[in-house]
């Protein structure tokens, strides 16, 4: 099959992965008991210069993959073991859905009381006086009856 | 277009343009500035009027039901069992507007006359084109049938209702006016739109919920309505219309009436007792003309003590009673000291007011996380709620009542009076042994009563909303109330004592921990990190153990291109 061999230094919840393209090749790919997860057997493990692939050919259909650690046999062979990054795999779909957001990096509502806001354990004080009071001196009322 | 119309046997005539509109296959006749639509036949017409062009199978749409507003229509019973039922019915279109639910409603009163009947059959026509709420005597009427329709359907509760006609699978359909033949809605005639629910996704079929609900769209052209997702909407009614209410049909009415502090009352008491603002040299001049021997010759003799018409003497840090300078009259007798006689026992005093401005533009300016103590002279301290004058100003005014040292600190923001307090600003001042031993008991007797009194730590509640981690606010203030005397020998100015959290926040804390949002967006709408409270990949064709990981991600939170 056609693999497209890329590295990456994006993290796994990056949506967008910056790829750099290694190698496209063609390569044996074992399937595994779902389209998720997948083995690269490859022959010589000096040809492992990647950490992410694509799949190009059917079933797998343009997947992306995690190159996962992998063994090597006693006859040199190595088999990658390959997880699906359904996050770049599937972007074109589900970035159309709409969702309920729970927290966000640029559309937050500080209003909204966040129970992850760190404080320190001493609070802050302030005193306001009022423009006006009583009387610094005193005046003398006398009631008379009568 | 009522104006002006004309009526012949099956249509109108515009009389100021001469045009000709016709109901179609109905007969329709104007009596008395009422439009009657006799609607029979086997080929139902829909609510339209249409333009008469000569010929009836070449007609085009006109008018959409908006376009009746206004008008009176009366239906009148067909001798056709199918059609509507045998109800004579005039009725009121009286108005139109989306609901909350997302549903048109379209306002029909309607004065029933004669039997009630709401059966129909199916029969050649058009579907549905409307949601009629009716009213008969201002109540919502039942069992009526407003519309013919292609399918078998019943009016409860204000809701018109349709079944699907089994034939073509349960979708809708209309029939044409000249083509007995269905079509499938998808063709984008003019029958009407779906909702209750939404459209599916899906653009090869309508995914139809509860269907058994058509509607209108208000643009007047009749057809695929697309709901709008309403941010914020905070309720939206489940269960069908027939059950009665579910809830989330409140007024949302915001009106709130400002409450202002009342006018001090006016006391009149005449001659039956005065009050006068003395100096200390006064003071010192009324004592010896109380004890010379003149005055006490000369004073009726209703007291062995001329001490005794003495009623009171207090001193009070407050001054602005009103009254006039005039010599103090003790019973009988005049002297020649003059002071100033009050007018008026009850006096206020503005404080004055403090806005209080939004520290931290968050949750955090209001209470539990923020908190105030307010200090009033003559009171103690008092904790005060921050979320009533947060944004606004703390206004602060004494009322003050000279006879008793009474006083009341009234607190008020922009809208109104929010609370108020009393204690007692008068230091009164024993003129015989007597009043100084009932002095002191009372002084006792009210410290043991209110010590460490009159400021309650409020509870505080660390569940609230999830877990905080913010230190309570706890009560800098330990003072209790103020009693007796007490209060003059206090701070004269009110002040108020704020609290509030320190927070830390690590600059990365947004890209890595993200703000609370709560809103509905669509994902390609947002950028950074995001973690989702929510979402169905209803569109995203995938194994479901790709889904599944899939929202797994989502939900954890990921990082928007």
């Amino acid at each position: 099959m056609v693999v497209k061999c890329y590295n990456t230094s994006n993290d796994k919840k990056d949506v967008n992965k910056a790829l750099t393209l290694v190698k496209e090749v063609n390569l044996e790919v074992k399937g595994g008991n779902n389209i998720m997860d997948a083995v690269l057997v490859i022959t010589n493990p000096t040809e492992v210069t990647f950490n992410y692939v694509q799949i190009v050919d059917p079933p797998y259909n343009g997947r992306y993959y995690f190159v996962l650690p992998f063994n090597t046999e006693s006859n040199g062979i190595v088999r990658l073991n390959l997880h699906e990054d359904v996050l770049m795999s599937l972007k074109s779909q589900y970035l159309n859905e709409t969702a309920v957001i729970e927290r966000q990096e640029n559309e937050g509502n500080l209003y909204l009381v966040d129970g992850e806001f760190p404080s320190e354990n001493r609070n802050k004080i302030f005193f306001k006086e009022f423009p006006n009071g009583f009387d610094i001196g005193l005046s003398y009322y006398l009631t008379i009856g009568g | 277009m009522a104006i002006g119309l004309k009526e012949t046997k099956y249509s109108l005539v515009d009389e100021s343009t001469g045009e000709v509109f016709t109901f179609n296959y109905g007969k329709m006749h104007i009596e008395n500035g009422t439009i009657y639509i006799d609607a029979y036949g086997d080929d139902i017409a829909d609510w339209f009027f249409h333009k008469y062009l000569g010929d009836k199978s070449d007609v085009t749409r006109v008018f959409h039901f908006n376009d009746l507003m206004g008008l009176k229509l009366s239906l009148t019973a067909s001798q056709y069992n199918d059609v509507i039922g045998h109800v004579v019915a005039n009725l009121y279109i009286e108005g139109h507007q989306w609901e909350n639910d997302g549903r048109y409603r379209i306002n029909v009163r309607a004065d029933i006359d004669g039997k009630k009947d709401s059966s129909s059959s199916p029969n050649a026509g058009h579907g549905a084109v409307g949601l009629m709420y009716c009213y008969m005597d201002n109540e919502p009427y039942q069992g009526m049938s407003i519309y013919p329709a292609h399918f078998v359907h019943r009016f409860e509760n204000g809701y018109f209702y349709k079944v699907p006609y089994s034939a073509i699978g349960n979708k809708p359909y209309y029939q044409p006016t000249n083509n007995a033949s269905a079509s499938q809605i998808d063709a984008g005639q003019y029958i009407g739109s779906v909702w209750d629910g939404y459209w599916s996704q899906y653009p090869s079929q309508y995914i139809l919920r509860d269907y058994n609900t058509l509607g209108f769209s208000d643009s007047g052209n009749i057809g695929k309505q697309q709901p709008t997702v309403i941010e914020g909407f905070p309720f939206s009614p489940s269960g069908d219309g027939e059950s009665g209410s579910k809830g989330g049909q409140g007024t949302m009415e915001d009106s709130s009436t400002p409450i202002p502090i009342d006018e001090p009352r006016t006391l009149f008491v005449g001659n039956l007792f005065r009050v006068y603002n003395m100096t200390v040299t006064a003071l010192s001049e009324l004592s010896n003309f109380l004890l010379d021997p003149s005055f006490t010759a000369s004073v009726s003799k209703l007291f062995n003590d001329p001490m005794d018409y003495i009623t009171s003497l207090v001193a009070i840090p407050f001054s602005a009673f009103g009254g006039n300078d005039e010599p103090i009259t003790i019973g009988s007798v005049t002297s020649s000291i003059s002071a100033k006689r009050l007018n008026n026992f009850i006096a206020d005093l503005d404080c004055g007011e403090i806005n209080f401005i939004e520290y931290f533009e968050s949750f955090m300016d209001y209470s539990p996380y923020t908190r105030v103590t307010i200090y009033l002279p003559m009171i103690g301290y008092i904790n005060i709620n921050v979320d009533a004058f947060q944004n606004d100003k703390l206004a602060l005014k004494y009322r003050v009542d000279v006879l008793t040292g009474q006083c009341v600190a009234f607190l008020s923001n922009s809208k109104g009076l929010v609370a108020s307090y009393n204690g007692n600003c008068a230091y009164h001042i024993p003129l015989r042994s007597r009043d100084y031993s009932q002095m002191i008991s009372g002084i006792a007797n009210a410290t043991a009563s209110t010590l460490l009194g009159g400021v309650s730590a409020p509870s505080f509640n660390g569940a609230l909303n999830g877990a905080l981690n913010f230190k309570p606010a706890g009560s800098v203030t330990t003072a209790g109330a103020f009693s007796g005397n007490s209060g003059v020998l206090t701070n004269r100015k009110p002040y108020i004592i704020i609290e509030r959290p320190r927070i830390s926040i690590p600059r990365s804390y947004p890209h890595n921990i993200g703000y609370k949002s709560e809103i509905t967006s669509k994902l390609s709408d947002l950028h950074g990190f995001t973690t989702v409270k929510a979402i169905h990949l209803d569109s995203v064709v995938a194994t479901a153990e790709e889904k599944e990981e899939l929202e797994t991600l989502i939900l954890s939170g990921v990082v928007l291109p």
